[in-house]
């Protein structure tokens, strides 16, 4: 081969490439995630990508407190999985991102796995079985890219969660406040109407004694020029009578 | 329109030369709401032939959704241009579901449209159906496959709705596999989880073989 025929370093082909389509698969995979809607549909889906990857032959997603296989893959050391049962008892709450630990299963040998990690919170593990290391070398860099996105979109999600959570708790707290507050407005309601009877009442007894003390000093005034008018016929009669 | 006029003036749901089966897979109704009348508003205003295959949507709600959309749905009613017809009635018109059976009906409306002169044939379906214990819906997404092995001849349009709330991500994985297109956050884009067809009954057969 002439210096001229030599294909130039760049083109230089070292070994196996990674296919486009595949990377395709990946970064479209990432589309996906948005629309399902819970942990276990997004590990069902990420467990049959998985397989679907050259140099893996089996995987198992675990998400959430749960783990889903596809395909052949023992999964003995999961049962004393920690990470596991804490999320399946705390009901899906994440763990804080704690750097060293590890996915014993992951461990294994024939095996690997990538931690579903967002800057904080641990979520789970990409797992899989590995049938050509060479191949599956090529796409790793993108799983783990592939792994980081979940992490980020469940990190949102779980943000937005507790979020809602927090304006649920405020609603509740507003309506539970707002009952308080239209109960004691009911009370002192209550008490006005009670005070405005009260009042009512004593008034119609003021003007009650009040008409009768109208009606004792007209009577007292008629008996005083009654009495006015007896005397001045007495001073008529003893006048007439002795002129 | 030419794959280079269409990326210089597409909408959003317009649908790519050569985009014939698509599918959404969807969390919300909100965002299927809107995906969904964008992609029958565009087959009416194109002249296309358009059925709606509703299973859980009202046919009330359906004509709300095109109305808020701006088409004027009384009319192309009337006229037969669009027609809402029940998912089961029109998958399974004898209680069973005949993948074969549906394509021929799927390629009879087509070349109807041909002759009618419509410029297309449009059709979009609610797949929640196949959940439900009916004769033959276990074989729907041979159907799916099929589909895509005769629409070079009869170029049909078609957009699968698939709920994510009611399928496993096992299977939506799969539904994926089976479409060359999907509609991915409000926009129809090219599907790389697509297989061929063949690639995929044989992988669905080994899979069946695997179970008997």
């Amino acid at each position: 081969m002439t210096e001229e025929e030599r294909p130039p370093d760049h083109l230089k082909q070292a070994g196996p490439t990674a296919d486009a389509r595949i990377l395709g698969q990946i970064l479209a995979a990432q589309n996906v995630v948005f629309a399902l809607p819970d942990s276990r549909r997004i590990a069902e889906f990420y467990a049959q990508l998985l397989t679907t990857i050259p140099g893996i032959s089996a995987s198992r997603v675990c998400l959430g407190g749960q783990s889903v296989p596809a395909g052949e893959m023992a999964s003995g050391v999961c049962a004393a999985c920690e990470t596991r049962h804490h999320l399946a008892r705390e009901d899906g709450t994440p763990l804080p991102t704690a750097p060293g630990f590890k996915c014993d299963l992951a461990d294994q040998p024939g095996m690997r796995g990538i931690a579903i990690d967002s800057n904080q919170h641990h979520f789970g593990f990409f797992v899989f079985k590995i049938d050509q290391a060479t191949l599956l070398d090529l796409y790793q860099p993108f799983l783990s890219n592939l792994s980081s996105y979940v992490a980020l979109m469940l990190e949102n999600r779980w943000q937005k969660d507790q979020l809602q959570k927090a304006k649920n708790e405020l609603e509740r707290k507003v309506e539970e406040r707002t009952h308080e507050l239209t109960a004691a407005n009911e009370e002192l309601s209550a008490y006005r109407g009670r005070l405005e009877e009260l009042v009512r009442e004593r008034t119609a007894e003021l003007e009650a004694k009040t008409a009768e003390l109208e009606r004792m000093n007209k009577l007292f005034v008629g008996r005083e020029l009654r009495m006015m008018e007896l005397k001045e016929r007495i001073r008529q009669l003893e006048k007439d009578m002795n002129p | 329109m030419s794959q280079q006029e269409w990326d210089t003036a597409k909408g959003p749901l317009e649908v790519p030369p050569g985009c014939h089966h698509v599918c959404l897979i969807y969390d919300s109704e909100d965002q299927r709401r809107k995906t969904v009348s964008e992609y029958l508003a565009t087959g009416l205003n194109q002249g296309e032939l358009v059925r709606y295959f509703a299973d859980t949507t009202s046919p009330q709600d359906l004509r709300a959704w095109l109305r808020e959309a701006g088409v004027e749905i009384s009319a192309a009613e009337a006229d037969g241009v669009f027609g809402i017809v029940k998912a089961e009635s029109a998958y399974c018109p004898r209680g069973r579901f005949v993948p074969r059976d549906v394509i021929a009906t799927m390629v009879s409306r087509y070349a109807m449209a041909q002759k009618a002169g419509y410029r297309g044939s449009r059709a979009c379906g609610e797949m929640s159906w196949v959940l439900r214990d009916i004769p033959g819906a276990d074989h729907f997404l041979e159907y799916e496959v099929r589909i895509n092995m005769i629409i070079e001849t009869f170029p049909y349009i078609g957009m699968c709705q698939y709920d994510a709330r009611l399928f496993d991500g096992a299977t939506l994985f799969k539904v994926l596999q089976v479409h060359p297109y999907m509609i991915a956050r409000g926009q129809i884009v090219r599907n790389p989880l697509f297989i061929k067809p063949e690639e995929f009954l044989a992988t669905l057969e080994m899979s069946r073989e695997g179970h008997d």
